[in-house]
């Protein structure tokens, strides 16, 4: 379980400061698919990076069944990150200069996982193992990075924007792709957007404005991909 | 253009900068030698005479000017004055300080004298009992070891000085005069017609002596050697520089243009033409032109401290600083120019491809056969190396070269260092006496025989090859009595000489005239020709003396006579003017030593700044591409839990190996190449400098050189670790 109270960020913008998050606190259950929405600016990526250990908060603690991770050293957040989470981003971010196979063994390496044969069916990569990132539509680099970030079996999978520059078939494809997955794998989606109908298909969604919660809405029967619009 | 994401510009200007100020500096050096030289009116050749009445008869024979060098030496306390007139018109003193002394109260000092005793003018001198006050201070073309004492002592500028004073000065001193003459062939006589010229007058009965400028070692040393060591090392800094500053600025060209890969094909998707998007990049052309100008105008700044260090180490005239438009303006359009059209034509080379595989930024296609190669199954950090390596060859090369630069520059040092201490252990070595005298008079051959390990001849030495020795120096040495020995140069051994049948060359001659063991070399001594054949060679790295044993050279006939009047060993003998010509100490031989370990201890150090300089601003022009180059990856790859020095290991491990690689290669390159080298330079002058494998040099610039990549390593990891996610996705 991953609990959150009363996160603050704050950023100096000239003379001004910015509070990027202000005194935020959730809570978010295993296995559950959280979407974060809200306006550009309202604070949602910076929650993504802060409860990721990707940055550290002013102040307020964010704890993973008891452990928590602000004020953890550079070294102890490394080996957090490293044991129980793992990113998809909307730029994809794979190493062009790799194969599709050596890019998802970026992640399963870290576990020493050597089987990815599975992860690269599942995701209908197969065939594609020698080709190059520029070889391969946005889709397919898209799963590609949902492959190398499932391969190191993470407890929570944090995706900013993952669908973004996508088209809505592809887009689907994708989002159909993760819950699948996180079925077969059990681990907790937290996903930052600005398409509210993806919300739809959320197990929790939480409204941000402003550095603030607006409103968190838990769904019961989260929609399927297929049912969805956009 | 922010001036903050220009980094690799900055390293331009720095780059320039550097390169400038050597070139500047080397150029102004030879420059300034050149005009001293056209100053001074040198003399071609030295002449002594048997009768001093014949030498107008024989300048119009030969076709010479001539100026007689007459002069006193005079001997007090202290120090050894050897007095001329100030009335020459060959070999004219160039003042660097003051002028000519006019009134009988002044006089003019040498400019090592006034340094060593720290004189400046107007100071006062006492010679004897008369003090004068310094009028100037001058050089002559003998500056860095004119002959002051006549009685064998060595060249010291602390206790011995050249003076000049006026004509009534010069007659009210007593001392007997002794006469020379420096002579300079006329402008109409041919290089061709001035080398037969000499050769006549070595044969002609009247004259006594004659040695030409290229074999007086007190004129060749001060100014030619000091240019041939300028044109030395301006091509080493040429080659290394030059080809290191190349490779970087076409790199760094290379670089900024695939960083915005992208951007230029939205520019081209959006209907740019090429021309339009690939033209700023004429813009380089102003950051490398004003690199070049303030590394022109820097080197106005630096220079004097080269320029005074030098002259003070080589005791060579003032090298003076002008400014030449003509060059500034060469040095700076010129490169800026090439590199603008050199990027202009990348980047419309970059444009070709199409606007989609650009935005993407995929892999070039040229390196696609090598990307190919690691479609094989690596483990991830395998497959980061390789691919980092293979699709950076300009990185590996430069890499390459960080580890080349050091090892090369670092061991031609070290070498430099060694071969100094060699040559002067082999110094003292062979020079196991007290002193060298050489007699007024001829003296019995039976008289000396008893008391005299060796004596020596005047001579000219003809080789097979046709290459002549006109100051020659025949040797002959008692089996049993000489102290003085020879080392084998492929036994390093000490050399039996009794049992020579022939003679015995050093290394530099082998190297300039090709000898080997068994070739015949012709000996002249007074116009009479000896053939004897070399049967052993010797390990000396300069002289022009061959060496026999006594029954050789009296079974040649060199000995056929009964009074001889040669250099002899004397120990414990002190110089009487009445009987000695000159009494030579080994103390002097030590002194001379110990003059060139400092002139070789200062050859050393540039290089081993320029290797270590070149080495570290490669290495971080390596560090900061690739790290920023890899920016992204390396945030996503700390994202998934990579730590800092997994990372470290992973991107930068890689050129570790290679600049070793490149280490390897410099080592090869030191023994190899730089043997090459010096053989040439050993046949263009009188040195023969021995280049062979040295272990201890090379474990020393292995150390050097992994201490300095470590540190710079370990700066470059703090700047790796610096880089984070937020940052890689805020932009």
């Amino acid at each position: 379980m991953l609990r959150i109270e009363n996160l603050v960020k704050s950023y100096q913008n000239g003379r001004e400061l910015l509070y990027a998050l202000n005194a935020v606190s959730l809570s978010i259950d295993d296995e559950e698919f959280v979407v974060i929405l809200g306006p550009s600016g309202s604070g949602k990526s910076t929650l993504l990076n802060v409860i990721s250990g990707l940055e550290q908060p002013d102040s307020g603690s964010v704890t993973y069944d008891d452990y928590e991770i602000c004020g953890l050293n550079q070294k102890e957040m490394t080996l957090f990150r490293r044991d129980k989470t793992a990113f998809i981003f909307q730029a994809y971010y794979l190493l062009p200069f790799l194969t599709v196979e050596s890019n998802i063994k970026m992640g399963a390496d870290l576990k020493g996982n050597k089987n990815i044969s599975d992860i690269i069916d599942a995701l209908g990569l197969g065939g594609l193992e020698k080709r190059l990132p520029y070889e391969l539509s946005g889709g397919q680099q898209q799963r590609v990075s949902i492959a190398r970030a499932l391969a190191k079996k993470p407890d929570f999978l944090f995706c900013d924007e993952p669908t973004g520059a996508l088209d809505e078939e592809t887009s689907k494809q994708i989002l159909t792709f993760l819950k699948q997955l996180q079925k077969q794998l059990k681990f907790t989606i937290i996903m930052v957007t600005h398409n509210a109908s993806i919300a739809q298909i959320a197990t929790k969604v939480i409204k941000m404005t402003s550095g603030k919660i607006v409103e968190v809405t838990s769904n019961a029967h989260p929609r399927d991909v297929n049912e969805i619009t956009w | 253009m922010k001036f903050k994401k220009q980094y690799p510009l900055v390293l331009v200007v720095v780059c320039a900068v550097f390169i400038c100020t050597l070139l500047v500096f080397y150029l102004q050096s030879i420059d300034s030698i050149k005009k001293v030289l056209a100053h001074q009116n040198q003399q071609d050749f030295t002449l002594t005479l048997h009768d001093e009445g014949i030498i107008t008869d024989l300048s119009n024979k030969y076709s010479f000017s001539y100026d007689p060098m007459t002069y006193k030496v005079i001997y007090d306390e202290k120090n050894v004055y050897r007095i001329m007139q100030n009335t020459r018109h060959i070999d004219i003193p160039l003042y660097s300080e003051g002028v000519a002394p006019q009134k009988t109260t002044e006089i003019a000092i040498d400019k090592n004298f006034s340094q060593d005793n720290k004189l400046a003018l107007g100071d006062p001198v006492t010679i004897g009992n008369t003090t004068y006050s310094i009028s100037g201070i001058f050089t002559l073309p003998d500056a860095i070891s004119p002959l002051v004492a006549d009685n064998g002592v060595g060249y010291k500028p602390t206790t011995q000085a050249l003076i000049l004073c006026s004509e009534e000065v010069y007659s009210n001193w007593d001392e007997q005069e002794k006469t020379s003459y420096a002579g300079r062939f006329l402008e109409s006589v041919s290089e061709e017609q001035k080398q037969t010229n000499l050769e006549e007058m070595l044969m002609d009965s009247q004259v006594k002596s004659v040695m030409s400028k290229e074999d007086n070692p007190q004129i060749l040393s001060a100014l030619s050697a000091k240019e041939k060591m300028f044109k030395i090392s301006l091509i080493s800094a040429l080659s290394f520089f030059g080809l290191t500053v190349l490779v970087l600025l076409i790199t760094i060209v290379i670089q900024s243009i695939t960083e915005k890969k992208s951007t230029m094909g939205v520019l081209k998707a959006l209907g740019y033409a090429r021309i339009q998007i690939a033209k700023r990049y004429f813009l380089i052309g102003p950051f490398v032109l004003i690199g070049a100008a303030v590394g022109y105008l820097v080197s106005y700044v630096v220079s004097p401290l080269f320029i005074n260090s030098m002259n003070a180490t080589f005791l060579v005239p003032n090298v003076t600083q002008n400014f030449d438009p003509v060059q500034f303006i060469l040095f700076t359009t010129v490169p800026a120019l090439f590199f603008s059209v050199m990027a202009f034509v990348i980047a419309i080379f970059s444009l070709r491809k199409p606007p989609l595989e650009m935005i993407r930024n995929g892999t070039s296609v040229k390196l696609n056969f090598l990307v190919k190669r690691i479609r094989i199954t690596n483990p991830f950090k395998k497959a980061v190396f390789k691919a980092i390596v293979l699709n950076n060859i300009l990185l590996v090369f430069l890499a390459l070269l960080t580890g080349f630069m050091a090892s090369a520059n670092l061991q031609i040092a070290f070498s430099l260092q060694a071969m100094s201490d060699k040559v002067s252990s082999l110094t003292f070595k062979g020079s196991e006496y007290k002193s060298n005298v050489r007699f007024i008079e001829a003296k019995e051959m039976k008289f000396l025989d008893a008391e005299t390990p060796y004596f020596s001849e005047d001579c000219k030495i003809e080789f097979p090859d046709g290459g002549v020795l006109n100051n020659g120096q025949f040797m002959a040495l008692s089996s049993s009595l000489s102290r003085f020995k020879l080392y084998s140069i492929q036994k390093q051994e000490t050399i039996d000489i009794s049992k020579q049948e022939g003679i015995v060359v050093n290394d530099w001659m082998r190297k300039k005239y090709d000898l080997s063991v068994g070739d015949t070399v012709k000996i002249y001594v007074n116009n009479v020709v000896y053939q004897l054949p070399i049967t052993a060679i010797e390990q000396s790295v300069y002289g022009e003396v061959v060496y026999s044993n006594m029954d050789v050279a009296i079974h040649t006939g060199l000995l056929e006579k009964e009074e001889y009047n040669g250099v002899f060993t004397k120990d414990n003998v002190e110089f009487d003017s009445k009987r000695h010509l000159f009494v030579s100490k080994f103390e002097d031989v030590l002194y001379a030593s110990s003059q060139q370990k400092g002139t070789y201890f200062a050859l050393s150090f540039l290089f081993i700044i320029i290797g270590l300089a070149l080495s570290i601003l490669t290495i971080s022009i390596v560090m900061k591409i690739i790290i920023s180059s890899n920016r992204k990856y390396l945030a996503m790859m700390k994202a998934f839990g990579y730590t800092n020095l997994e990372c470290n290991r992973i991107v930068l491990s890689g050129f570790r190996i290679i600049a070793y690689i490149g280490f390897i290669f410099g080592t090869l390159y030191a023994i190899v190449v730089t043997k090459i080298l010096f053989d040439l330079l050993a046949k263009a002058s009188t040195i023969a400098i021995p280049m062979t494998p040295d272990s201890k040099a090379i474990a020393l610039s292995l150390v050097i050189f992994a201490v300095s990549y470590e540190v710079i390593m370990l700066l470059y990891r703090k700047s790796m670790n610096a880089v984070s996610l937020q940052e890689v996705m805020m932009k």
